[in-house]
């Protein structure tokens, strides 16, 4: 194989795939990074064996072929090449690598004749939606710090989705707190599709999908993002999702409405004091026209807010987790939240007042007496 | 010609001497038992290489006639139990009548016995289980057997024996057991001409630990006498300090009968933990009496292991009996009362749902932390006087001086700091989507014995069929050490599977090692200069401490030398 490519673009294809790769790796192959040079196109590739990201590039072949790299060293190196352009070829038999740029040269051992380990490709294309620059971002923020990060109950790791109705409904709980976002996809006519995604693919998604629409395709027992220039596939999780509906209270007891900014910082002051002592709950009381917020320590001290809000509904006297509530106000954006009330031992639910189309489900704590 | 025939009675003896006589030493120990159950007063034990090539057991007990001493080396002759119901309440150490007939079946032997009162003795020679006719001989009252060759006839056994150093020591420490367990009979093990150690038989366990232990483990006994719950435990201990790198100083006797018992063993070891060291085994001989009733001897071969009913309750008492004794100890580091398990349970939170909250804080009186009572008397008057090496601190208090580890004094402090507000834990997370554990069948055992306990400690588990939990709600702030895949919940129900290990409050079980490693972080490490009213503030901080005598790794934290121990040192005295 040998090519000629731009740096720039090298560099930033190769910044893009190197991420889905495991820090830790027992196969060796699965450190690197292969190069695929044909017809005019430069591909590079990168593989987890749950995911595999695939970027293009234009470049000039002179000889097609491919390569396995050492992921780091060569992404290192390319990024730091002073010249606009280099050339890459490699002996067919060994791997043997030499970049070449300007007078200077630098050679890398390859992995052989060895390929990536081959990652499943789409061949039934199930189901087709395209989202603008950044939505998976937004959902990302509403929906990664609600799933679980342990491993009792490992399809809770994962976000739900389901596609249909012109609605792409996202949903994610660790089993004590529950995000649920929707956005329209009103070109989307086909069946109903419930999967569950890992939280990379969310998190990757969000990446690509920044600054330009990226189009999800939805295969058998696989998903894929595609963005110009670049491709990422995903296996889907396997699983049954636990049913969230029937924990999403539908009546209300009390409302209050309140700004973000304001009910943030007075849940962050009042945590200061509660988060010094583990397990101490924040109190949160709702009268007429006020939020009371307050927590107590033994040992450290007590501290309590009172904020001016819209209430509606009975008084309420409430105990929860303060780092549940911070991570929902936390994921809003708009400038006021509602949060209402079903009961003391029932779910409360809190969201963005504008829009409506994220709320936030959390369970208040019990108190032993 | 049928394939299965009846073995004959040698090769039958051979084949049980197999499980009953491992060793020179296991023989030793079945001949020393028949001796006590004769009412020996006295017993000698002689032994050559080891055992291997001669071992003589000599006692002045009821002694055999001429057809008593034909029929104790045939298999199942006994003198001791007659019926099965007689195992229970065998008041006798052997009851199996095997174990003359194993020995003698693989080695060759020579009895002799003297009934009391009879003019003269019979002696028996039998060589690999075929006897001789008995001859009369002179000799006084008692049992003498001689056995010589063991294991002549049975090479692959003799093969896999050590050294006769190596079976010496065996022999040793066998029969130490029971020089210990029998302070009223004068022992004497002789090898190779030499008088290895003897005991008066004056029952006196002072007389015999110093014999074996030596003079300064005699010095520390602790004595334990404690009976109630149909159990009496005697006996005795040595301060948490003294312990020793193998178990060789223990000795556990259940109706006289000296055995191995893991769930007791350890029941005694946990009353002196933190304040042994990991891998270091502490001192203690003990006999427990129970009805004979609620032991079954008859569960292993040499009769080591017995099968207990009520063993549970057994350890805990003998818990509790060695931890009360080691706290009313005061030497160098004096002690004090642990609570025991019922008390710690009383300060768990104890159940409740719904209702009202707590008053709210305006209306509760709070005040800055109040420091715990004072414990350690002895630690409040302490002064310091320096930091050495920026490690210890040097302190003098009304008894003597004091080196004291900063980093595992500190450690101590932090840990049950952490370890209180660990049970403070009053709250529950319930769950939006409520999860379902399948138990194991040992698991399930668990979970029905102390369903109400999970309760207490904030979970909310219904049981859905099989040995299926729902679990609905979880402690708040309790986490599982390994994010083990089970949960929190097999967390807890494995700690409780091994609660021998354990004493105190549940949550304390899961959470220990955590707790220990916060401690560990937080407290100051050695080389940290510290200022004199630094130290003196740690000091304060021990003396509320519940135990300030050891770090939660096990390390000491104080080191004492009085007065008298300076003085003597210093050739001040006598």
């Amino acid at each position: 194989m040998r090519f000629s490519a731009a740096q720039d673009q090298t560099a930033r294809a190769l910044q893009q795939v190197v991420r889905v790769i495991q820090p830790q790796n027992t196969m060796a192959i699965l450190t690197g990074i292969e190069l695929n040079a044909d017809h005019g196109r430069l591909s590079v590739s990168a593989t987890d064996l749950s995911s595999h990201i695939l970027a293009e590039i234009p470049c000039d072949v002179q000889e097609p072929g491919f390569v396995v790299l050492p992921a780091s060293t060569l992404t290192d190196l390319i990024q730091r090449l002073p010249t606009a352009t280099f050339e890459l070829s490699t002996e067919e038999a060994s791997g043997r690598t030499t970049i070449r740029y300007g007078r200077n040269r630098a050679v890398i051992n390859g992995f052989g004749r060895d390929t990536l380990p081959l990652f499943p490709t789409l061949d039934t294309d199930q189901a087709r939606i395209e989202l603008a620059p950044g939505t998976l971002a937004t959902l990302s923020r509403q929906q990664l710090f609600a799933s679980s990060k342990d491993d009792s109950r490992p399809i809770l790791k994962g976000v739900y989705v389901k596609l249909g109705n012109g609605r792409l409904v996202m949903v994610s709980t660790d089993g004590s707190r529950l995000s649920h976002s929707w956005v329209a996809v009103p070109d989307y006519r086909g069946p109903e599709k419930e999967i569950v995604l890992s939280p990379k693919v969310l998190t990757e998604g969000s990446r690509l999908n920044s600054s330009e629409p990226v189009t999800i395709t939805l295969g058998s027992g696989l998903i894929q993002l595609a963005v110009p220039g670049v491709v990422f596939t995903a296996r889907l999780m396997d699983g049954q999702f636990p049913d969230y509906d029937r924990v999403i209270p539908q009546e209300f007891i009390a409302q209050c409405r309140t700004r973000v900014s304001e009910f943030r910082g007075s849940v962050e002051r009042v945590n200061l004091i509660a988060a010094k002592e583990r397990s101490t709950p924040l109190r949160l009381r709702l009268d007429t026209g006020i939020i009371e917020l307050s927590a107590q320590a033994v040992e450290i001290g007590q501290a309590q807010e009172t904020l001016e809000c819209q209430t509606q509904g009975q008084p309420v006297d409430i105990l929860f987790n303060p780092a549940y509530i911070l991570d929902a106000l936390k994921s809003f954006d708009a400038d006021e939240a509602i949060m209402e009330f079903s009961g003391l031992q029932s779910p409360a639910r809190i969201m963005e007042a504008e829009g409506a189309q994220y709320f936030h489900i959390l369970l208040p704590l019990r108190q032993l007496v | 010609m049928s394939q299965i025939h009846i073995l004959d009675a040698l090769v039958a003896d051979q084949i049980a001497a197999g499980e009953v006589v491992e060793r020179p030493a296991s023989a030793a120990k079945e001949l020393v038992e028949n001796s006590l159950d004769s009412g020996a007063r006295h017993i000698d034990i002689t032994v050559g290489d080891g055992g291997l090539s001669f071992l003589a057991v000599h006692d002045d007990g009821r002694g055999m006639d001429r057809e008593d001493i034909l029929l104790s080396v045939k298999r199942h002759a006994t003198s001791k139990i007659e019926r099965l119901e007689d195992l229970m309440r065998s008041p006798t150490l052997g009851f199996r009548g095997e174990a003359l007939a194993a020995i003698s079946a693989v080695s060759r032997m020579q009895i002799a016995s003297c009934q009391k009162g009879a003019a003269y003795g019979y002696r028996v020679h039998i060589d690999g289980g075929v006897s001789s006719e008995p001859q009369p001989c002179a000799m006084g009252q008692g049992t003498d057997i001689q056995v010589e060759d063991l294991f002549f006839n049975v090479p692959a056994r003799l093969k896999s024996l050590k050294s006769p150093t190596a079976e010496l020591g065996a022999v040793q420490n066998t029969l130490q057991h029971y020089a210990v367990g029998y302070p009223q009979v004068a022992f004497k093990l002789t090898s190779g001409g030499k008088v290895l150690w003897q005991t008066p038989g004056q029952g006196r366990i002072e007389d015999i630990v110093v014999q074996l232990f030596g003079q300064d483990v005699a010095a520390d006994l602790l004595e334990i006498a404690w009976s109630g719950q149909g159990m009496a435990i005697s006996g005795f201990v040595c301060p948490a300090g003294r312990h020793r790198g193998t178990r060789q100083g223990q000795s556990l006797f259940i109706n006289r009968r000296w055995v191995t018992n893991w769930a007791l063993r350890n029941a005694v070891e946990e009353a002196f933990r933190p304040n042994v060291p990991d891998r270091r085994y502490p001192y203690f001989c003990l006999w427990v009496e129970v009805d004979g009733a609620e032991v079954d001897p008859n569960a292993h071969p040499t009769k080591a292991e017995v099968r207990l009913d009520r063993e549970r309750i057994i350890a805990g008492r003998l818990y509790r009996a060695v931890s009360d004794v080691l706290a009313t100890h005061s030497q160098s580091s004096p002690l004090v009362l642990r609570s025991s398990v019922a008390e710690t349970l009383q300060r768990a939170p104890s159940p409740a749902h719904g209702g009202q909250l707590a008053l709210t804080w305006e209306q509760q009186e709070t005040s800055p932390p109040e420091a715990g009572p004072i414990l350690h008397q002895e630690y409040r008057e302490l002064v310091p006087l320096g930091q050495w090496q920026a490690k210890y601190i040097i302190a003098q208090g009304p008894l003597g001086l004091y080196l004291i580890d900063q980093h595992a004094a500190h450690e101590r402090v932090y840990y049950e700091e952490f370890r209180k507000k660990g049970h403070d834990i009053l709250l529950s997370q319930p769950l939006l989507i409520p999860y379902t554990y399948t138990c194991l069948p040992g698991e399930w055992a668990k979970w029905q014995e102390n369903r109400g306990m999970f309760a207490e400690m904030g979970f909310d588990v219904d049981e859905v069929g099989g040995t299926t939990l729902l679990v609905r709600a979880l402690p708040q702030g309790l986490s599982s050490p390994h994010g083990d895949s089970g949960g929190i919940i097999r967390t807890v129900l494995e700690s409780l599977a091994d609660s021998e290990q354990h004493q105190g409050h549940p949550i304390f079980w899961t959470q220990e090692a955590r707790y220990a490693m916060a401690a560990c972080k937080a407290a100051v490490k050695a080389y940290r200069a510290l200022t004199l009213e630094e130290m003196q503030t740690l000091l304060d901080m021990m003396a509320r401490t519940e135990d300030p005598r050891g770090c939660p790794h096990g390390r000491p934290t104080t080191l004492h030398l009085s007065l008298e121990e300076v003085d003597r040192r210093f050739g001040r005295r006598g």
